[in-house]
């Protein structure tokens, strides 16, 4: 009888995945679920390769595309930085989507029904944007430490506890009597509304301050002792205890932040896009849930988060690429972000152990 | 006929071989077990001997070896093959599921009726009780049990299974004196019906009352191995040989320890009173007080109160009775090196400054000086020769002794003028050891040190004054402690 | 005397609304108490009722729809179940990607199947005799459909196989400690596996439910967090089957008041009600901090395990 060889397959912890290491199989994982949504493509009768290649025309092949994609990748990019420094502290923040509506919110109150003189609507709207995300996002944080309540619960509770504030108003109290029966607020004075660069549709200042709020948490993170404080207790609560690092001031912190960026990204999208508050579908795609992701495979440096942040937008803009040019519903921008974190967090058990073939009996 | 069956071990165990990581656990190691036989395999902590045992139940597998059980070669690859061959372990940490019943623990994996399962279980481990004078009663929930009680769960669960060959990981070190005499009858019980019981310990002494027949290990070696009855009969200097072998060096670790001027206390505690974390009370009514120049020994088997005190004291627990008063500031180092005197993902900088980085001189208002941050901990890893890749390396990738060198620099260089010390040294290899008894007997002349211990030689080496702790209570010994060593070893064990 | 007749029908309708919440909870349940929080409860359901809805409406079978929801709610829990017990990721986001997964799916593929009435429910029914008990009749036995009593049926047959089988014992302990499961010779991944199942099970089922049964028409995002509902539940309820119905059943007298009184308040504030009792229902929970304590969650909830070699 002949003896067969057998390879087998040897598994072995690694210990430091080299940056190249981590780019490199992030990238393949992300081109997995390109592959798998190819098949969807099939399932409607269009040509995967046709797909993506309208795509990449229409998307970082013009300029317009290219200008599309940076307007789309502003709110994610508030967003995602503030949920890296929650996630940094293993605090699940789920609720971006909640805490961007409720800036929202906000802004358009100074927008609409604020008595300030008008230079002062902008930064106004902006600062009561981000307070309105922080206080949404400080109703989990004390649920947590009073009750010890799961924050993933309570923050997504948060998002359609919000998602309906908004479509009351909209409703009722602040229906806009222009709006011939549409549920829209008013549309806001033009001296609110936020100025763009060029023909495109980037609202700069929000983009600034999204640039801006990356740098701060980068810095926040490496330099300062809050950011020492989230990674103790991120990490290890115990040593935090016994650093004497308060787990729920360090999470408040933290909240204020993540809540308040989101905040702000609520804010330039009624401020930047829609001059007004619409229909809570409307004034965010999700952008609170796809920065998860973002936020995710920027893998704790929030300086990626501009990178990974642009990559979502790019995928956005290929979203509605896909509804004009072949139809299919926005949608897909779900399936695309739910498959790329499938691939991701596999993919971090790959990171964690080095595969190879060895010689066995 | 009879005596040629005796004559063929239960099990043999053939030149077995394990290596962690490129350590060698285990280093060719042959050792034959007999029925009807208590053996003991005794060794160092780090000399194998759990690592032996969790390959003989099948937990790991051994990286070449052999097993003849009653003269056939089986392989053991799983806990179940072992368990299915009447090989069944006692784990030093019981494996036990603290929220269900002593049945249910007892029915888990055992081919018991899908209907009412309990049943049967229930009159099984009646009649086991009986028969081995093992009182638990099956309805019982683990988690309200005593750590004896547990155990005898634990023995019950194993004879149940069908247990021929019992392995014992350490069973005396968490009993009371009263608890290990009834553990050493189960065992004779056990002999007489022909059972073979592998006993593990590190203690000389309670071997030569058990057991039959006496292995040592040494880094993974077998060094000696002998009938009980032979070091019985030969006497002390027997077992001067025998504790040479184990350790393989002349005489125990011990360091000249020079006087120190002793001043005014850093630390009193008057009748402290401390509840653990299911209400119970574990340190009961305890005074002392540790003075600047003193290394004060706390002593005592594990689980008498000691977590609980050390909480209390360093401020994470709060005390429900008494007084806590530290002149000063308090400088720790934990138990659990890695879970929390230590952040395993973050650099060895950031590990240096995990107990002072509120302290000004570490950077101004909310920002760190990396610089300095930097310059620091390159000071300490030089000055307390911590070995590492890099001061920007994850602290995971440190040795043990070299992660426990670096909280102790870490806490040392913070000069607090109380120093509370828990297992320092527990887990280390001979050279860290004799290290960090160096330090903290150097840092008396700043500080007051209190030193808790399960080990009894550390705490004779190293303290000027000695307590017991004996279920949250204390009794006090001054020096010379030459002959009270035996006075003290049975406090600890509550005479 | 109109306010008995409004209460009454408040309950009764409670168990209509509250059957979907108490098939996911029923499953989750499973699923946590071997250890693994699966977060996807959500995708699993909206998968479950895509696929339910579409079944019942291209087999005219609403039998055959419950069939195949459930079981593409159980394929679903299979990947988040890979992931988590073999590949040991964080469980958490793997819960999270299944739920956008399953959304945007469901979302893409379902848009065709918007607004299609389906005609193939099925039947409300009375119990004869039993109706006519006076308070209890109308509540339980009167226009009733058969998915209720399965609900509640399903209930105690999961506790008593939880708590009154030696396999219940296996499942408990393989999420209190699977590394004393593992050491007496249990296989953790295949019991991990099978209970993780079960949830995607009958989150399907009750997504299937929710499209055939409750509202029988496909909206997309027609769970509108459902599923969070559920796994909030599955804590309120201690991870016990029993107190799960009562929950359940809560939320269902929740949502249907959310409908019933739209004359007299906004919708959309009526909406809010079951997410707000989600959040605050644990504080009423917390008033009794000792029974909290001896119920605690399973131990080894959420944690990937693995053998100490590996």
């Amino acid at each position: 009888m002949k003896r067969v060889r057998m390879r087998r397959l040897k598994v072995e912890k690694r210990t430091n995945p080299s940056a190249w290491t981590v780019f490199c199989i992030s990238l393949v994982s992300i081109l997995l679920a390109f592959v798998v949504i190819g098949f969807i493509f099939l399932g409607f009768g269009i040509n995967p390769l046709e797909a993506y290649l309208e795509i990449i025309i229409e998307t970082v092949g013009n300029s317009y595309g290219l200008s599309q994609i940076v307007w789309q990748s502003i709110p994610l990019l508030l967003c995602g930085v503030g949920l890296l420094l929650a996630f940094k502290t293993s605090f699940w923040n789920i609720g971006a989507e909640g805490q961007l509506l409720m800036g929202a919110t906000a802004a358009t109150w100074v927008a609409l029904f604020s008595p300030l003189p008008e230079p002062f609507l902008i930064p106004a709207a902006f600062i009561l944007g981000f307070a309105g995300g922080a206080v949404w996002g400080l109703l989990s944080t004390s649920l947590r430490s009073r009750f010890g309540i799961n924050e993933v619960i309570t923050t997504l509770m948060m998002n359609y506890i919000a998602s309906n504030i908004v479509l009351y108003l909209i409703h009722g109290p602040w229906k806009g009597e222009t709006m011939r029966g549409f549920a829209y607020t008013d549309q806001f004075p033009e001296s609110v509304w936020l100025p763009t660069i060029g023909m495109s549709d980037i609202h700069w200042p929000t983009l600034l301050l999204g640039l801006f709020a990356a740098v701060c948490v980068f810095f926040i993170l490496n330099r300062t002792r809050l950011g020492y404080e989230v990674k103790v207790v991120g990490q290890s609560p115990k040593a935090a205890r016994y650093a004497g690092i308060s787990y729920f001031k360090t999470i408040f912190y933290v909240m204020v932040i993540s809540g308040g960026l989101a905040g702000l990204a609520g804010a330039g999208e009624v401020l930047g896009v829609h001059h007004m508050l619409r229909h809570s579908d409307q004034v965010s795609l999700g952008y609170g849930y796809t920065a998860i992701i973002v936020a995710w495979l920027a893998r704790g440096n929030p300086l990626i988060v501009i990178l990974t942040s642009l990559l979502f937008g790019a995928i956005y803009v290929a979203g509605d690429v896909l509804q004009l040019s072949f139809n299919l519903p926005f949608q897909i921008v779900n399936v695309f972000t739910g498959l790329i974190l499938f691939f991701l967090i596999s993919s971090d058990t790959l990171l964690k152990h080095k595969l190879s073939f060895r010689k066995g009996e | 006929m009879e005596e040629k069956k005796k004559n063929t071990p239960l099990i043999s165990m053939r030149s077995v071989i394990k290596t962690f990581g490129g350590v060698r656990a285990n280093d060719g190691i042959d050792i034959d077990i007999y029925g009807g036989e208590v053996h003991a395999i005794l060794g160092e902590n780090g000399a194998g001997k759990t690592t032996l045992m969790n390959i003989l139940s099948g937990i790991y597998r051994a990286d070449s070896g052999e097993f003849i059980l009653r003269g056939s070669p089986v392989s053991i690859k799983t806990p179940k093959d072992a368990i299915r061959r009447g090989i069944v372990m006692v784990h030093q940490h019981f494996r036990l599921i603290g929220p269900h019943t002593v049945a249910e623990n007892v029915a888990l994996g055992l081919s018991v009726p899908f209907i009412s399962p309990l049943k049967g279980i229930e009159r099984t481990i009646e009649e086991f009780s009986a028969r081995y004078n093992l009182l638990v009663h099956p309805r019982a929930r683990i988690c309200d049990l005593s750590v004896g009680e547990q155990q005898r769960v634990e023995i019950v669960k194993a004879l149940i299974r069908g247990a021929e060959i019992l392995i014992l990981d350490e069973p005396t070190s968490v009993l009371t004196p009263q608890e290990t005499k009834e553990l050493f009858w189960i065992l004779e019980r056990m002999k007489e019906e022909n059972k073979a019981v592998i006993f593990i310990t590190h203690k000389l002494e309670e071997v030569l009352e058990v057991s039959d027949r006496i292995t040592i290990l040494r880094r993974g070696r077998v060094t000696a191995s002998m009938p009980a009855l032979d070091v019985k009969k030969a006497g002390r200097k027997a077992k001067e040989d025998l504790a040479k072998k184990m350790v393989g060096r002349e005489v125990l670790l011990s360091i000249e320890k020079k006087p120190v001027a002793k001043s005014q206390p850093v630390l009193e505690v008057k009748d402290l009173r401390v509840e653990d974390d299911r209400g119970h009370e574990t340190v009961r009514g305890l005074s002392f007080d540790v003075c600047r120049g003193e290394v004060f020994g706390i002593v005592g088997v594990a689980g008498n109160g000691q977590n609980q005190l050390v909480e209390a004291l360093f401020g994470l627990r709060p005390a429900t009775g008494g007084t806590i008063t530290v002149r000063g500031d308090t400088g720790y180092i934990p138990e659990d090196r890695m879970g929390m005197g230590s952040v395993g993902e973050l650099t060895l900088s950031e590990n240096c400054i995990l107990t002072g980085y509120k302290n000004s001189c570490f950077g101004t208002g909310i920002f760190f000086d990396l610089a300095y941050i930097r310059e620091y901990t390159e000071a300490l890893v030089c000055k307390f020769s911590v070995t590492a890749p890099s001061i920007s390396a994850p602290a995971k990738q440190l040795s043990g002794g070299n992660l426990q060198r670096l909280i102790l620099a870490r806490e040392l260089s913070r000069n607090t003028s109380l120093l509370i010390a828990e297992q320092p040294t527990h887990g280390l290899d001979v050279g860290s050891i004799e290290y960090v008894w160096k330090f903290l007997l150097e840092q008396r002349k700043n500080a007051g040190i209190l030193l808790l211990s399960n080990d009894l030689g550390e705490v004779l080496a190293l303290s000027d004054r000695i307590g017991v702790l004996y279920r949250g209570t204390l009794t006090l010994f001054d020096q010379p402690f030459e002959d009270k060593e035996e006075q003290i070893g049975m406090k600890m064990t509550g005479l | 005397m109109e306010w008995q007749l409004w209460v009454i029908e408040t309950l009764r309708r409670a168990l209509v609304y509250g059957t979907p919440i108490l098939l996911g909870t029923l499953g989750e349940i499973y699923a946590e108490r071997s250890g693994i929080l699966n977060l996807g409860v959500e995708g699993m359901m909206i998968l479950g009722a895509f696929v339910g809805f579409t079944t019942a409406f291209v087999t005219k079978n609403p039998w055959l729809g419950f069939l195949a929801g459930a079981f593409v709610g159980g394929a679903a829990s299979l990947l988040h179940g890979f992931l988590s017990i073999h590949l040991r990721v964080i469980q958490v986001v793997s819960g999270l990607a299944l739920t956008l997964f399953g959304l945007g799916l469901t979302g893409v593929l379902g848009r065709g199947w918007e607004g299609q009435p389906l005609k193939a429910s099925i039947a409300e029914l009375s119990v004869p005799g039993l109706s006519r008990i006076p308070v209890l009749g109308p509540i339980l036995f009167t226009d009733q459909n058969l998915l209720v009593y399965i609900g509640i049926g399903l209930a105690v047959l999961l506790w008593w196989v939880l708590f009154k089988t030696s396999w219940g014992i296996t499942v408990r302990s393989v999420g209190e400690d699977p590394r004393t499961a593992d050491a007496l010779g249990i296989n953790v991944a295949l019991v991990r596996y099978c209970c993780t199942f079960i949830g995607g099970l009958l989150a399907g089922l009750g997504g299937a439910y929710l499209s055939i049964v409750y509202r029988p028409s496909w909206t997309q995002g027609m769970t509108a967090g459902m599923g969070w509902i559920v796994i909030a539940l599955t804590i309120f309820s201690l991870w016990h089957p029993l107190v799960a119905i009562g929950g359940s059943y809560a939320f269902g007298s929740l949502f249907y008041l959310s409908f019933r009184l739209q004359p007299w308040v906004a919708p959309e504030l009526l909406t809010i009600m079951p997410y707000l009792f989600t959040i605050l229902a644990p504080l009423l929970l917390h008033a009794s901090r000792r029974l909290r304590r001896r119920m605690g969650a399973p131990g080894a909830l959420g944690l990937p395990y693995r053998r100490e070699e590996e």
